[in-house]
């Protein structure tokens, strides 16, 4: 059976929608990139990102998610995607 | 007379090797970015792109976004900039309501649209991020294209060179026509309002969409300075931007400078002593702010209030005027502010009514909308739809909105937008659409919703609806599920009593 919300997948939706926003630097980290300092992902546009990656994958994110350090690079959102999913 | 590009040539070659814009870590000088704009204007001319046609614009912030701008006025055709993150539908209606023929923009954007839907946009399409080696990619299409100056375009200045939309996703788009008159007015007024110069770095923090970025941008190209553009925001890519860039001058939103002013109160943060002036737009910012950002930016500091259709209008130095910080300052000069009362006669000094501007810099009207651009005016002055008082000297406070708007962050978000979008959910009865307060972007989208009888709201259901069919801007922040709505002896919706009811 295929493995569900494959951390590939993930990632790959993650940095198109924030390509959006402008080119990502290159030679960068991609996992430890962070898309919310850097401000490919403001305040304003948090909320619809953040409903998109639920319905996309299946998940609940909490406010509480939000605040964490995690929450914040693209590698620890991929893992706390793959750890809500069941 | 000269038009934008014309008088940003002349700029270039007076100072050839001088940086004209900084953006992310990429510079161009003036040279560079009049050859860029000279092999652009006539790629587009060779693709039928003509005088008096619009372009639609699906563009983050980069160098390219400017130098469009300058390409568009150097041809005579106007660009119709759009929010990227809108939903395809969204985009569609607005570019089919400014009758866009052509569109530019970068792949993951352009690639959303569908062509069907596109009733007029038959011309010229232009991804600009293919990084690849094929011949008809943007690059090798800028450098097979020649240098030579456009001939036989004469700009008269009352051209369209901006069409910007203000509404969204639902309603009837609105465009706002700026001229390239209007352009060069806006930008040299705000560069004597605010004793700028060639010698400045400006700054341009907010989108490009939006007709004040495009003024940071123009401002420093038609004087010779430097403009310093971010491409997105975050306070502390802000404060880095301004420390290492040197910046000297801005604008910015007050829901930017709120945030900024939060990260300042940290200990460990570089000093920053580039910053001349800076100018605070959008709402009022609370004095404690104020006087936040005063002590550490050292350096004046301004509120403005103003709209895309009349630019600035009033103006307020927080330094010299501590006795008037509740108003938004006085009328910039050739700018007349008077208040109209509901009766249709200009109230007194202290009197509440709707703030009128007359202004040598108002919009073309709204695109091929000539009732609703009537309809907007008394006599010479443009009915702003806010309400506010004049004092004994001259002082303007704002009181309220006439307008059902929120505006989030500095941008408009119409109510009618939302709630046209939720009530297309077969649960739900009714919706209403509120602002509350937020200590970040000033207000934020909260909805109040009404099922059908017998049936059940999945708040799950309506925010998947939300994130697919409006904007990021546009997202309610909070939900409500009440009974039934508000309502007077008339059956008409109570809106101040629904927000009370539901904030306290």
């Amino acid at each position: 059976m295929d493995e569900k919300n494959k951390p590939e997948e993930i990632k790959d939706f993650i940095l198109k929608y924030i390509s959006k926003k402008g080119k990502l630097p290159k030679d960068i980290d991609v996992d430890k990139f962070n898309y919310i300092d850097t401000g490919y992902i403001d305040s304003m546009g948090l909320i619809k990102f953040v409903v998109e990656l639920e319905q996309k994958f299946d998940v609940q994110i909490t406010d509480d998610d939000m605040i964490l350090p995690e929450f914040r690079t693209i590698g620890g959102l991929v893992e706390s995607i793959k750890r809500k999913t069941v | 007379m000269s038009s934008i590009a014309n008088i940003f040539f002349n700029n270039a070659e007076r100072s050839p090797e001088k940086t004209a814009i900084w953006c992310d870590g990429e510079t161009i000088t003036y040279k560079e970015l009049s050859s860029f704009v000279k092999k652009w204007s006539n790629l587009l001319n060779s693709n039928n792109v003509k005088y008096g046609e619009h372009i639609g614009v699906l563009l983050p912030n980069n160098i390219e976004f400017v130098a469009l701008m300058l390409v568009a006025s150097n041809i005579g055709a106007a660009i119709v900039p759009l929010n990227p993150t809108l939903p395809a539908s969204a985009i569609e209606l607005a570019f089919n309501s400014s009758d866009v023929k052509h569109v530019i923009g970068i792949t993951s954007s352009m690639e959303t649209l569908n062509k069907e839907n596109l009733k007029d946009a038959t011309g010229f399409c232009l991804s600009i991020d293919d990084e690849n080696e094929e011949p008809n990619s943007f690059i090798n299409l800028i450098k097979n294209s020649p240098e030579t100056p456009i001939t036989g375009t004469k700009i008269f200045g009352s051209e369209a060179l901006i069409l910007t939309l203000t509404s969204g996703s639902t309603g009837e788009p609105k465009p706002i026509v700026l001229t390239q008159k209007n352009k060069i007015d806006r930008a040299h007024a705000a560069c004597e309002l605010y004793s700028v110069t060639s010698e400045d770095k400006i700054l341009a923090a907010t989108p490009l969409y939006h007709s004040l970025a495009e003024r940071l941008v123009l401002m420093p190209l038609l004087i010779g300075a430097t403009s310093i553009l971010m491409p997105r925001f975050s306070p502390s890519m802000w404060l880095k931007c301004v420390k290492e860039q040197e910046v000297s001058f801005t604008i910015a939103v007050s829901s930017q400078l709120s945030q900024i002013a939060e990260l300042l109160a940290s200990p460990f943060l570089p000093e920053i002593n580039s910053l001349r002036c800076i100018v605070s737009s959008s709402a009022l910012l609370e004095n404690h702010i104020k006087y936040e950002l005063l002590a550490k930016l050292k350096c004046d500091f301004h509120e403005c209030y103003g709209a895309s259709e009349i630019a600035i209008a009033t103006n307020l130095n927080i330094v010299d005027s501590k006795t008037k910080l509740k108003s938004v300052g006085k009328a910039t000069p050739n700018v007349d502010v008077k208040i109209l009362k509901e009766d249709g006669t200009f109230a007194n000094a202290g009197e509440a009514g709707e703030i009128i501007c007359k202004t040598p810099m108002l919009f073309g009207g709204y695109y091929k909308l000539p009732e609703l651009t009537k309809s907007a005016m008394f006599g010479d002055y443009f009915c702003t739809g806010d309400l506010g008082k004049l004092d004994e000297d001259g002082f303007l406070t704002f009181l309220d909105r006439k307008k059902d708007l929120i505006i989030t962050g500095g941008i408009n978000v119409y109510p009618k937008d939302v709630e046209t979008v939720i009530a297309q959910l077969p649960e739900i009865e009714e919706c209403v659409a509120i602002s509350i307060p937020d200590d970040r972007l000033g207000e934020v989208v909260a909805v109040a919703l009404v099922s059908k009888k017998g049936q059940e709201i999945n708040l799950k259901t309506v925010k998947f609806h939300c994130a697919k069919c409006l904007a990021d801007f546009q997202q309610p922040r909070k939900y409500f599920i009440i009974e039934k709505l508000p309502r007077n002896a008339m059956g008409k919706l109570t809106k101040h009593a629904l927000v009370e009811q539901l904030t306290t």
